[in-house]
């Protein structure tokens, strides 16, 4: 070994090797996603029983006063659920985890380019997270002006006292810059570190998505760092950039329209940046459980860097009802909906690959098809929203609440759990209960359709997003029933999140040793054994296969070929 | 299937697949990323100035321009020892190379020490980051830039640290980068006085 001895602490806390950073932010992502996911229990719970007390088993007691949650309280919650969950659960899982566990190894690297910067991306996250939950400590409470922080909500004379929303701020800016060093690592590392022989056009979806998503980063988390630093200042050193036009010695001050076009610059951009590694893991995935190539890889990926171009100029879609100039209003519209063009194609190419595929409904499997349905639904009701015409009725309801959650929570979750039952026997070495999964894979999709369908149903019928009390106003009564039926649905999501804990904590302490390539998968990180070692490969692999060769005709011994393994010769 | 899988042996070194146009490439990343800051800080000003229907120079007719105009030549100043200091790198001068870099240090710090000085000429005039939303502005991107500043120095300060650690032979690539960052600092301030001051 040319490794000298590491230490517990240079191994395992303050570690430079990819493989253990993005087993870090496995730990992080999962514990804030069991946080957050918590939270939208308690919102579901004061939703359909607005006069009961939050019961023990929701931790009612411990939590309120009495168990009786405030309407101070329930704005926490929403922001503290929607920051939590976008910015340290999601963000964590598929581009801090899955980024740094899958894309050396599928690259053929060694490590990042930088490992150190990786480490300190890291860490700089985790001091992030401290912050964020430093801000329950408060004696004024988190942060409570929506997960988004319109101003004047989040100014000081927005009426919310406490030092919430000044540690929320923080906590966000330092979150970006953890992210940007990814980014900077993931662009330097695709761009300089792949093995031989390996193309763009040879690098597996996953790897276009996370590429892409790297891209996003880099450039549109700047942008919200630039309203952050202007929000702050706002609140700490009482400058008034964002607050409303008071008129001093002759000139107009701040605009609080200004903060929501700087932050949506930056927030369109993000749910692609949130959903493009799921794209590209499922396409991976949906290629692999149907032993067939993945059907127009190359359209699949253009598409993919058509929409990342068409994401930074369709901002304003979330602002029609701000008063905008009309014309503006069908520009943004029709740039909004551009973008179904080049989604619609390649959700066709899934199509495509699942089409006469042998398929294996495997745990990851059933999860990637899953995506497609979430994500179908989403995109489809999306485009309610970008039409200026019904998105001025649908604005701020419970159907953007519905529609948003299909594309980023369902696609999102369930698109992460795919991969984490996909790479867990490489990332640990151990196989995950087939049964088990299956069974969380149906307690989970099915209460989950039945949550953010009505969600969007209860929208159409009026329901605004962010209110405390649904039972004070006459015309959402007739929606006590469906509400409750949503929150007992969401409580069955929530606790059949038990059975994947179980079996990921079971599989990870006792679980069957994995093959090494236990899903005959041909990407790279499939021809190493785990434990993989410090620096991955015992050679530079030289690839010379694309990344879905599944049921190639010249291969006739197994139904697969790995990168890289090169074809056998016909003779 | 496992037959055909590579057998663990010696891992390839992590560090050794890092070339010069690697780092090179990662720091162009991150400096777009920092021009992405303050693009959009320059246009949020921009729109707060269309906005305010009338907009000053700071402190008005009595702002030190000449003050600002020596902040603006220090900092110039700066970006040309580091210059003379990088040639001294590539002739592979250790000690010439280390004293230049000082005094592109020290040039460094003597912009910050003049900035607060302007600050606080300001300040005394009453023209405060609460006075006005033209205060507000011109604090705030004199502010983050100055911390960019401090971390541009704290590059300087590294980059003299691993020359005196290893030797100046194995840090040319490191200086490239060092010496990018700096001038990158220094285009940026002429784009802010120009946006601040001139404008």
């Amino acid at each position: 070994m040319t490794h000298k001895e590491q230490s517990f602490i240079s191994k395992y806390i303050f570690s430079t090797d990819h493989k253990v950073i993005g087993k870090q932010f496995l730990w992080m992502g999962l514990f804030f996603l069991f946080f957050g996911g918590f939270q939208a229990m308690l919102i579901r719970w004061q939703l359909s029983y607005p006069d009961l007390a939050v019961p023990v088993w929701l931790l009612g007691n411990f939590l309120f006063e009495g168990g009786r949650m405030t309407s101070d309280h329930y704005n926490q919650l929403i922001t503290m659920h929607g920051t939590i969950m976008i910015f340290w659960a999601i963000t964590p899982l598929l581009i801090g985890a899955f980024g740094n566990f899958v894309i050396p190894l599928q690259i053929g690297a060694p490590d990042m380019v930088f490992p150190k910067l990786n480490m300190f991306s890291f860490w700089t996250f985790f001091l992030s997270g401290v912050v964020l939950v430093a801000s329950y400590f408060l004696p004024g409470g988190t942060a409570a002006a929506g997960w988004t922080s319109y101003p004047p909500l989040s100014t000081p004379v927005g009426g919310i006292p406490g030092l919430g929303q000044v540690f929320w701020t923080l906590s966000i800016t330092l979150m970006g810059a953890a992210t940007m060093m990814g980014a900077i690592n993931y662009i330097t590392t695709i761009i300089r570190s792949r093995a031989p022989g390996m193309g763009y056009f040879k690098m597996p979806l996953t790897i276009w998505g996370l590429f892409l998503t790297s891209i996003l980063n880099a450039i549109f988390v700047p942008v919200i760092a630039a309203g952050l630093i202007l929000l702050l200042l706002d609140l700490v050193l009482g400058t008034q950039f964002f607050i409303t036009s008071s008129i001093v010695a002759g000139i107009k001050e701040g605009d609080p329209l200004l903060y929501q076009h700087v932050f949506w610059i930056f927030g369109h951009p993000e749910v692609y940046i949130l959903i493009l590694p799921v794209w590209g893991v499922v396409s991976d995935l949906l290629s692999v459980f149907s032993r067939k190539p993945a059907f127009g890889y190359k359209v699949t990926a253009i598409c993919m860097c058509t929409i990342v171009a068409l994401s930074s100029i369709v901002w304003g879609h979330h602002m029609y009802t701000t008063g905008m100039s009309p014309l503006l209003g069908k520009a943004f519209m029709f740039l909004t909906l551009l973008i179904s063009i080049p989604s619609s194609i390649f959700f066709l190419n899934w199509l495509g690959t699942l089409w006469r595929g042998n398929l294996k409904f495997e745990p990851p499997m059933l999860f990637a098809i899953a995506v497609l349905w979430v994500f179908g639904l989403g995109g489809l009701t999306g485009l309610y929203n970008a039409t200026v015409t019904s998105d001025i009725y649908l604005h701020d309801t419970m159907f953007v609440v519905g529609h948003f959650h299909y594309t980023m929570a369902a696609s999102v979750l369930l698109g992460g759990l795919a991969a984490i039952y996909f790479w867990f026997p490489k990332m640990f070495g151990k196989s995950m209960n087939p049964l088990l999964g299956k069974l969380h894979f149906w307690a989970s999709f099915i209460p989950l359709n039945l949550v953010f369908f009505n969600m969007m149903v209860m929208g159409y019928a009026g329901h605004h997003r962010r209110i405390f009390n649904p039972m004070e106003y006459e015309f959402l009564k007739p929606l006590a029933g469906l509400n409750e039926f949503v929150t007992i649905m969401a409580i069955i999501l929530g606790a059949a999140q038990f059975i994947f804990v179980f079996n990921f904590i079971y599989s990870m302490a006792k679980g069957k040793k994995a093959e090494v390539n236990p899903w005959n998968a041909a990407t790279l990180e499939w021809t190493v054994e785990a434990p993989i070692p410090h620096g991955n490969f015992a050679a530079v692999p030289t690839v010379y296969n694309g990344p879905h060769e599944y049921s190639h005709p010249k291969v006739t011994d197994r139904d697969w070929i790995a990168q890289s393994e090169p074809l056998p010769v016909e003779g | 299937m496992s037959t055909r899988t590579l057998a663990v042996q010696q891992p390839i070194e992590p560090s050794k697949t890092k070339d010069e146009f690697t780092s090179y490439l990662g720091l162009l990343i991150g400096l777009a990323s920092i021009t992405m800051l303050f693009v959009t800080l320059l246009i949020s000003y921009s729109i707060l100035r269309i906005q305010a229907g009338y907009w000053f120079v700071p402190g008005e007719g009595s702002f030190p321009m000449k003050l600002a105009i020596i902040n603006t030549v220090i900092l110039l100043g700066s970006s040309g020892t580091w210059i003379v200091a990088s040639k001294n790198a590539s002739n592979a001068k250790s000690s010439a190379f280390r004293k230049w870099t000082l005094v592109t240090m020290v040039l460094g710090v003597l912009f910050l020490i003049s900035q607060i000085v302007l600050w606080k000429i300001l300040i005394t005039k009453g023209f405060t980051a609460q006075s006005s939303i033209v205060g507000s502005v011109f604090y705030m991107l004199t502010g983050v830039h100055g911390v960019h500043i401090i971390a541009g120095l704290a590059a300087l300060v590294w980059i003299v640290v691993k020359v005196k650690q290893d030797n100046l032979e194995l840090n040319q690539g490191r200086v490239k980068l060092v010496g990018l960052f700096w001038h990158f600092l220094d285009i940026l301030w002429i784009c802010l006085f120009i946006a601040i001051f001139l404008i």
